[in-house]
């Protein structure tokens, strides 16, 4: 028989069971919650996704890092490497690396074999995508167990970048990933301030502090990295306090009701995504200057930034992002003018108007943008018929040269080049065998993008990137339209151990200094 | 009965077939790229192609088809194209979380439901009968994912009972069930407007038969008429909504699962699709298609279980 006394029974029993397991008490213990439904892979020479680039720098080392907190090629500071020199040609590089850095579960002391098995792995096809980023190394030789060759066929714009703290860059246990295998993609073994603990797929990553790291042993110690595909659940979780740093929504009134709260930092760092539209001319009736110059008059970059909110984006003035080595301020920027842009209609025999079609994905960050665009060259009598499809079908089908304009948000490695090469050379035309992700099919700067890549003169090789940037924009190959940054939101007490300004991998970096206040 | 099961089991073979056949050929068809997911989007088209052979997704569709459908019948889904893990892990993983949490909100809404419907037909067109329609009615107009964020609203964030994140350790009974309270709560409100407005109107149905009236002039008490003429013979259509909309329950535990954060099948379909991650949403397609099948036997054999007529057949 059910008593009033039972049902208070089973109340205040759930009611203890509440109290006793709800997750995560203890001080030290950081939780995350990540977008995505979960990781792609654990390997960092393979995955790009956000939500695998964030953890990386917890577990790895490169030989070089950028300052935490800073994404400036000028304040690159020694990471597993000591030292380095390079060769008057810019050819050789040497690398003295640390004494006694050891890797998480007993893999034994860093040694040059490590760092040779590792840039070889990122340097290989089927063992990362990274692997073009390495096409002018020639050979990496272990001079001792402590110093590291690296010869390079031809100079390139940064080799920094390739020994970074970032995707190839990544100094991986040799003994390791012989011992586990194809499940060293699963568990991943660095020098880095955390260790790899356990992987449940679609829940979580766990890791622990690395007591014996090299600069000192975390505070934090142990961090429960958690995959929440829902906005609105890791902002509840948060409120509930069963998570302390979580993916934020890229918004500006989104980002106004956060701060109302109390105990919440939002932080809205760099890098930010450069969002480009690009013209396909390849597409009549693309292929005519003053249609383009017609689109590139019709846009305005400021009524983008007002729609998303100047808190979390920039104007952009540059088919390179700003802060990247080589970004030019002074290329030509077509100013918003629907006048003039109904002119440039007329002369070239589209007085009435015309109509375009391109692809969007579903996905907001780039959906919303290209609604307000679509509006935009609406009042300039250019009707854009979109057709809104999934993400992957959206990559797809740019790629195989299916839309007229294409509006593509993307950070890369910050120097000129890299942007350059991948969106406006010739070679990456897509659709081509070596083609990437150039959908204008522009070939205007070729010259310039690959007589920088080799120019050993610091000062003209900014020269040849700006006659890039400037070409592209002047031939409206691609209108670029804004910035955005990345939003996280963070408990008050905890502090990240540095300024966060910038960020390579779009989410904080948490160090041996992260703590909580 | 033995040979009623196997019969019925057999039967589902061409379903099955039928059901991975179509997925196969149609999730080939819709365009992206597996290749794509792992490499990035600065990947060269060269390494894409390079990739997708290696995959062995550059082969004629018709040989994939063929290879996947050998390794089906020896018990093997295959790997997952982005993981590389063996898909019956994968699915093995996640698979209890689905179910605990399917059967869970079956139960709480036959549970709720039931008697709620049979209260509702016993007084109906009264204050109680409306407020019951017009509550199911909700029930059944909220999107799961809507209802979801709703619950937590209420039990996580301001009362403070649940916790937002139902991700527990299966290992620790207690704290599963205690995570389970919320999304099953979600689920089984779906189930209990179905199973409330089902039984309300079988019950209608059965309450103005004959037999009743002939057992109301024998003197009969009140609460037999309803649960031995009454209940029992209006069970047959509740049975019959409750094992169909165990496939609804299922398509719903996917928003259930993202919105609660917890693992399981419907999460793992998503991604699966995300990422074109084919042999991954095979493999799913062909335990969510057997899911159907039993949940259907069982539903068969239950109907044998309330009624005698329907077993001697």
């Amino acid at each position: 028989m059910i008593t009033r006394k039972s049902v208070l029974g089973c109340l205040v029993s759930l009611l203890v069971l509440a109290f006793t397991v709800t997750p995560g008490f203890a001080e030290n213990v950081l939780r995350i919650g990540t977008l995505g439904s979960d990781a792609i892979s654990l390997d960092p020479h393979m995955s790009t996704k956000t939500q695998d680039k964030i953890i990386f720098p917890m577990i790895f080392n490169g030989l070089v890092r950028f300052k935490p907190g800073t994404a400036d090629l000028n304040s690159i500071e020694p990471d597993l490497a000591e030292s380095w020199e390079v060769s008057d040609d810019k050819l050789v590089w040497t690398f003295k690396l640390r004494h006694g850095v050891q890797f998480h579960d007993g893999y034994g002391e860093l040694t040059a074999d490590d760092v040779v098995f590792s840039l070889n792995k990122a340097a290989e096809k089927t063992t990362s995508s990274a692997y073009k980023e390495y096409s002018a190394v020639k050979s990496v030789e272990a001079v001792d167990p402590y110093t590291v060759k690296i010869t390079l066929s031809e100079k390139v714009p940064f080799f920094l970048g390739a020994v970074i703290n970032y995707h190839g860059g990544f100094i991986l246990s040799k003994k390791a990933s012989e011992k586990l295998g194809d499940k060293a993609a699963i568990n991943p073994v660095g020098t880095g301030p955390f260790a790899f603990v356990k992987y449940q797929s679609k829940r979580f990553v766990e890791l622990k502090s690395n007591d014996s790291y090299f600069r000192g042993k975390p505070a934090i110690d142990k961090i429960t990295y958690r995959y929440m595909p829902d906005e609105a659940t890791r902002e509840l979780a948060f409120d509930k306090d069963e998570v302390d740093l979580f993916y934020g929504r890229r918004e500006a009134r989104w980002i106004k009701n956060q701060e109302k709260k109390k105990n919440i930092v939002v932080d809205v760092f760099g890098l930010g995504e450069l969002r480009n539209l690009h013209l396909n001319t390849s597409i009549k009736p693309l292929d005519d200057i003053r249609v383009r110059q017609a689109i590139a008059h019709a846009v305005s970059r400021e009524g983008l930034v007002t729609f998303i909110g100047p808190e979390v984006a920039s104007a952009a003035n540059s088919v390179v992002p700003a802060g990247y080595l080589g970004h030019s301020d002074s290329a030509m920027v077509y100013k918003h003018d629907l006048t003039k842009a109904k002119e440039l209609l007329a002369q070239a025999g589209f007085a009435k108007g015309l109509t375009l079609k391109a692809v969007i994905t579903k996905v907001d960050s780039l959906r919303l943008p290209m609604i307000v665009v679509q509006e935009q060259l609406r009042l300039a009598g250019i009707t854009l018929d979109l057709q809104v499809v999934e993400h992957s079908a959206f990559h797809k089908l740019i790629r195989q040269n299916q839309s007229s304009l294409v509006l593509y948000g993307a950070s890369r490695f910050p120097v000129a080049d890299v942007y350059l090469t991948q969106f406006f050379l010739s070679s990456s035309i897509v659709g081509t065998p070596t083609g990437i992700t150039n959908f204008s099919h522009a070939k205007v700067a070729d010259d310039d993008i690959l007589k920088a890549k080799t120019e050993v003169d610091s000062k003209n090789q900014l020269a040849l990137w700006a006659a890039a940037q400037d070409k592209i924009q002047k031939d409206v190959y691609a209108v670029p339209l804004f910035e955005q940054y990345q939003v996280w939101c963070r408990k008050s007490n905890l502090d990240y151990g540095y300024k966060l300004e910038n960020s390579l991998s779009n989410g904080p970096l948490i160090t041996e200094k992260t703590s909580f206040k | 009965m033995l040979q009623y099961i196997i019969k019925r089991l057999l039967l589902a073979i061409p379903i099955l077939l039928a059901v991975v056949t179509l997925v196969f050929f149609v999730v080939r068809m819709a365009p992206g790229d597996p290749a794509q997911v792992i490499l990035g989007d600065s990947a060269s088209y060269e390494s894409l192609t390079a990739l997708r052979a290696e995959l062995g997704l550059d082969r004629p569709v018709i040989v994939q088809y063929g290879e996947f459908l050998v390794s089906l019948v020896q018990g093997d889904l295959g790997d997952s194209i982005i993981r590389k893990q063996s898909i019956n892990s994968i699915i093995a993983d996640v698979l209890p979380y689905t179910v605990e949490l399917t059967l869970a909100g079956v139960l709480l809404g036959v549970i709720i439901g039931l008697p709620l419907g049979v209260f509702s037909a016993v007084y109906r067109n009264s204050l109680w009968d409306y407020i019951t329609r017009i509550g199911s009615l909700i029930g059944l107009s909220f999107p799961a994912f809507y209802s979801g964020i709703l619950l937590l609203l209420a039990f996580s964030v301001y009362l403070g009972w649940f916790p937002v994140v139902s991700d527990p350790d299966m290992d620790n009974l207690g704290e599963r069930l205690y995570m389970l309270v919320l999304p099953a709560m979600n689920l089984g409100l779906i189930m209990m407007a179905y199973v409330v407005r089902s039984a309300r109107s079988s019950l209608l149905e059965t309450l103005g038969e004959d037999y009743i009236r002939t057992a109301k002039a024998k003197g009969l008490p009140g609460f037999i008429i309803l649960y031995k003429h009454g209940l029992k013979n209006a069970l047959i259509p509740v049975i019959t909504i409750i094992g169909l909309y165990i496939g609804v329950l299922v398509g719903n535990s996917v928003l259930t699962e993202i919105v609660f954060n917890r693992p399981g099948l419907g999460k793992l379909i998503l991604s699966a699709l995300d990422e074109r991650d084919y042999n991954l949403l095979q493999g799913l397609m062909v335990i969510y298609a057997f899911l159907i099948v039993l949940v259907n036997l069982v539903t068969d054999l239950t109907y044998g279980m309330v009624d005698p007529r329907i077993r001697k057949q």
